[in-house]
Parts: C-alpha cells; structure tokens; sequence
C-alpha cells in the first residue's frame, strides 16, 4: 500500500545553514503523527515543504505516490494537502463562514460573468457549499460565531476556525502546525477532543507539530523528533520517551536542567 | 437544503419572521429581510428618479460626472481596496478607455454602445499587463510601476495625438459626436444623468455580487494572508491579473463615458492627480467598500465644486478668484488627511456606524459585526 504522504530524504538549506537534514518518514491510513523537537529544529520548515512554500534542496515529498517536488503551492493544496497555521492566519476583515468559504475555493469555479449575475449554476454551487461550511461550522461547535468577523473573535476560537478552514478542503492529510500554542488548559482540552473527532469522523492522517509535550503523549500514535534538522527518533511515544538520544535533545545532557523542555510534561 | 417539515408550508411568507430563515438560499439573498428593506430601496429609487427634477442643471452635470467617476473608482476599489495591490495609475486605464472609444469612432465610425465595451475589453486587457509585475512585487515598488504604466499610456497617447495632426489635420484632441446608444441618444443632461445612474446601478450590483462570491473572497484572502490563502487552493497569481483586469475594464468604461460626456478626449487631462484623486475616492469612501467607492467618488468630485460655490455665495469672488484652485486642493488635501487620521473606514464606514446607531436605539453598543459588513 502507498502511504498518504511519504517524506523521502527531504533536505532544505537556507544558504549555508542546513534547516533540514535528510528526513524521511511516512504517514498513512489515520495515524495522528506528533512532530516534535526544540525550538530551531527544522518542524515549521519540513511543514512549509510539505505544503510547497519552501522547496526541498534534495529529496522529494510525496503524496500518494505522486511527487510534490515543482507543484505550485495552491495545487499541492487542491491536491489534498489542509494546513493550519501556527498564528491561524485568518482572513482579517472576513467573517467565520467567509473564512471557510475560502476553504471550499476550489468547489466554487465559475466564470467573473456567472458570478457578477449570480443567478443559476453558480448560485446554486455557493448554496451547495455553504450546506459543506455549515456541517463543519457544526462539527467545530461555531454556529455562535459564524457571522462573526473572525478579528473580532478570541484567539482559541481563531486557531479551531485556522483548522476547520483546512478542514473545509477535504484534505487527504491534514498539517497542524502548534494548534495548541497560545491557548489555555481549558481550550487545549477542548482542542485535544477535536482531534480525536476528525480523526475518527473523517479517518485521514494528520501530522501535528506540538510542544505541550503531555498533549503529545496522551494523543499521538507515533512520534517523530527532530533535533537540528536531524530525525532523532521514530516510533510509538513510550518508546520515544525512552529514547536516549530524545532525552539528551530535550533535556541535555544533565537530567537536572529541565528548562529547556519549554512546556509542562 | 430542505427545510425541516415542521417549517414547510406552515405559514405564509409574510407572517414568517425575517429572521428565520430556513435554507441557504435565503441566508445568501442580498436582502434578506424584506419588509422594510424593500421601502428603503423604493424611497432610494424614487429619490434617484426625482434628483433631476430638484436640483438644477449644474448640479445635474456635478452629479453625472460623480457617477462616471464612481465606475471607475470601484475598478480601482476591487484592485487596491479589495484584493490590497496599490495601483497608483488608475487615469491610464481611463486613458486608453477615453482614447479607444474615440479611436473607434474616429477611425471606424463605431457608436458608444459598441465602443463601450470594446473600450472595456481595451482596459482589461491594459489592466492585466499592469498587474504582471504584482507577481513579483508587492506594496509601494508595486505602486511605483503602476505609475510608469500610467506614464507609458501617456506618451502612446501624446504620439496618437501629434500622429492624428499630422495626418488628419486635427487639433490635438479628439471630439465625439453626442452618442447613440442605438435604441436612443444621449443629448441633454437629463438623458446622461438617467442612463448614466441605471449603468452605475447595473455595475455596483455586477461588483456587489462579484464580491461575496468566490472571487471576492479570495481578493480580500489575498489582501489579508497571501500565502495562507495561496495554501487554501487560491490561485493567488489569477486572483491579482483578475482584479487588475476588472480595474482596468471599470476604468475603460469610465473612461469611455466621460470621453462621450464631454464630446472630446485629450491625453493631457489624465495626469498623476487624476490618479490620485481615484486614489482620494476609495480612502475617502473607505477601502474596500462599494458603498464608500460611490461615495467617495461623489465627495472628491463635488467638495471642489461646493467650495467654489461657497466662495460664490460668501461674495468673496473678487478677492479670491485667483486663488480659487489653491483653495480647492488646500480644502481636498485637509479633508484626505482628516479622513486619514480620524476615519480610516472612510465614509462608508461613518454610514455603517450611523445605520448602527439608528437600529440599535436607545441601546449603545457598537455591534460586533460592522467590521463584517465592509
């Protein structure tokens, strides 16, 4: 079987400074795949690969089988590729149901003459795909919200509207990047149950930057880490955790010197 | 999507509440309450209809010029309001509409209706070679090569016109008959003005419709988060060649009318100002607002008139007069900068919070959602 999204020996450099290092693991089926490492590590820019933004110096990223290596960045998107953003990244000035409007961008072709008249097919795809929107407003609980302009909303409720955006996509595979940075216990939780839904409501393979390291413990079926645009380790998070080479990226090398680890866990 | 049976059929239409609505269709309708939505229309309508009969030919031909100048100011809104790509040459795009039509006429003999459109396309087509460099480069540098387009059009039409003396003996600029729309023409101010406001009508709906669809959303994801929105599927390059062509088709038609408007077209009346003045309409109106392009057109056209008129009015002519152009711009650049400072949401965004004041009365909380509406 092919796996959904295959990361084959990906190198990305930014002049002489090697951001990412030879990294290749895959994901398929539904796995929820925790990406972590210290900060610097090289996760923000093997998710910007992924997605097209920067483009890998060697090796290639592969979706389905297909080669993603030259594919411009929106057509890596169209193709099955929903990223959410670590910042959300919203549209400003748009309101929730704008925002995920956008999200079903590809679903809404029609020509600058059937959209000025907006009578017709066209009317009718707008009609059909805000019925989508309003399913997913409904399975991230956002109907309070919907008319809202999402500047005005807090910033919890902007990052699950950044996902319910990519969502909107009917992705083949999901990219969260640091979902949970910023909010607090409450709405992490909160966030935690969402995961496990998409999972278990749409079944497609998300690959999950985070630092709250007891999220990542609790939630993830494997664990990739990264140290220095290097992997480091592979595998089920009980064995991660065992890892020494993990141990000694995140906690040094002297065990009392806890703080890099940044987050509680 | 099918309304729940218990809803369906029940009560008639005018008993229902506005605010249950019960499929999309409705929710997306333009004017989803009825009742008195459809009296504000009608009184608009009426008082459109009437505006000839109230004031007096001068501020008949102010209020034409008002309108011509409002189409091309939403081609500028959708490229600089919506879509955020500053476009510093928006008279070029007048340029070319203004000197197509008269081209047409001049050369072929083709009337306003078929020049309208041709010179439409002739923008378009103008507009989306001035967008390529958006491509690349964004902000002011962007700006500045709108403005080297503004200055490439000006010498093709300084070239035109000293080519047009040489060999037709013509004076510099061109004259245009009073136009034929074919089923009617154009002769008083009157005819202009009702033509004229039913255009306008026509394309601040086609605009209106074109921004809560698909395009305009990704024109205002584009302004906002290019690269989030270039990760959501938006063709981010289309998007902006699309909006500079609809600029530049809004600025043709613009262009063409006014040409016809005043029966002549000369390359020197499309300078820098004019540009910025365009510029001056969407910031005053506020940015990225269909209501505030109109309204801001009307306000930059007609804040130079009313001083002249104030100053008429004072007795102050003899002692003014000479300086009556520096009174205006001093007047128009105060105003820009007060707007700037005081009221980034232009005009359009005083209405809103006017309308907002007035629904929500005696309550007096600033709703949430008008930011939305912009």
């Amino acid at each position: 079987m092919i796996p959904t999204l295959e990361v084959d020996k990906v190198r990305i450099t930014f002049g002489g400074i090697t951001a990412v290092d030879d990294v290749s693991f895959d994901l398929s089926g539904q796995e929820l795949v925790a990406l972590i490492g210290p900060n610097g590590a090289g996760k923000t820019a093997l998710l910007n690969s992924i997605s097209g933004i920067y483009r890998p110096s060697s090796g290639e990223v592969r979706l389905e089988g297909r080669s993603l290596n030259g594919v411009p960045v929106h057509k890596i998107a169209t193709g099955g590729v929903g990223r959410a953003f670590q910042h959300a990244e919203l549209f400003a000035g748009l309101t929730v149901v704008d925002n995920l409007m956008v999200g079903r961008h590809r679903q809404l072709k029609g020509s600058l003459l059937s959209m000025a008249v907006r009578v017709g097919p066209y009317l009718r795809r707008e009609v059909a795909q805000r019925a989508v929107v309003e399913e997913v407003i409904d399975f991230f609980e956002l109907e309070q919200v919907r008319n809202r302009p999402v500047s005005s909303l807090p910033f919890g409720v902007q990052k699950l509207v950044g996902v319910a955006r990519a969502l909107c996509m009917e992705p083949r595979v999901l990219l969260l990047d640091e979902p949970s940075s910023g909010l607090t216990r409450q709405e992490k939780e909160d966030f935690a149950r969402f995961m496990l839904r998409i999972r278990h409501d749409r079944g497609l393979p998300m690959l999950w930057v985070e630092h709250d390291m007891q999220m990542v413990m609790d939630l993830a079926e494997r664990i990739v880490v990264l140290d220095h645009g290097v992997k480091i380790a592979d595998g089920a998070p009980d064995a991660v955790a065992e890892n020494p080479a993990v141990r000694t990226a995140y906690l040094g090398v002297d065990d009392t010197e806890m703080t890099r680890a940044g987050s509680p866990g | 999507m099918q309304s729940p049976p218990v809803l369906r059929g029940r009560s008639r239409r005018w008993r229902r509440s506005p605010y249950l609505r019960t499929d999309y269709r409705r929710e997306l309708a333009l004017f989803p309450y009825s009742g008195p939505r459809l009296a504000v229309i009608a009184v608009t309508v009426l008082l459109v209809a009437a505006y000839p009969f109230l004031a007096d030919a001068y501020w008949l031909g102010v209020i034409n010029l008002a309108v011509i100048a409002a189409i091309g100011a939403l081609g500028l809104q959708i490229v600089t309001g919506m879509a955020g790509q500053l476009s510093l040459g928006h008279a070029a795009f007048l340029a070319v509409g203004g000197f197509f039509a008269a081209g047409l006429y001049l050369h072929l003999g083709l009337p306003l209706w078929i020049a309208g459109p041709a010179a439409m396309l002739a923008g378009a087509t103008v507009g989306a070679i001035a967008g390529l460099p958006a491509l690349r480069i964004r902000g002011f540098y962007l700006g500045i090569t709108t403005l080297a387009v503004q200055y490439v059009i000006i010498a093709i039409g300084l070239k035109y016109q000293g080519y047009l003396q040489t060999s037709f003996g013509t004076s510099g600029s061109l004259s245009l008959p009073i136009p034929d729309l074919g089923l009617f023409t154009l002769t008083s101010t009157m005819d202009w003005y009702y033509f004229l406001v039913v255009l306008t009508g026509v394309v601040i709906l086609a605009v209106t419709n074109l921004k809560r669809s698909a395009l305009g959303r990704s024109l205002l994801a584009v302004r906002q988060r290019e690269l989030a929105a270039e990760a959501l599927g938006v063709n981010v390059a289309r998007v902006k060649i699309t909006a500079f062509a609809l600029s530049g088709a809004l600025g043709g038609l613009a262009g063409a009318l006014s040409a016809y408007y005043y029966r002549g077209v000369g390359i020197e009346d499309f300078d820098l100002l004019l540009s910025v003045e365009y510029l001056a309409m969407i910031i005053v109106g506020g940015l990225g607002s269909i209501l505030g392009a109109v309204l801001g057109a009307v306000f930059v056209i007609a804040t130079p008139l009313l001083v002249g008129q104030l100053i008429a009015v004072l007795g102050l002519e003899g002692v003014l007069s000479q300086h009556l152009r520096a009174i205006e711009l001093a007047v128009f650049a105060l105003t820009m900068i007060g707007f700037l400072l005081f009221e980034p949401d232009g005009l359009a965004g005083v209405w809103q919070r006017l309308k907002t004041y007035v629904t929500r009365w005696p309550f007096k909380y600033t709703a949430m959602s008008t930011q939305a509406k912009r």
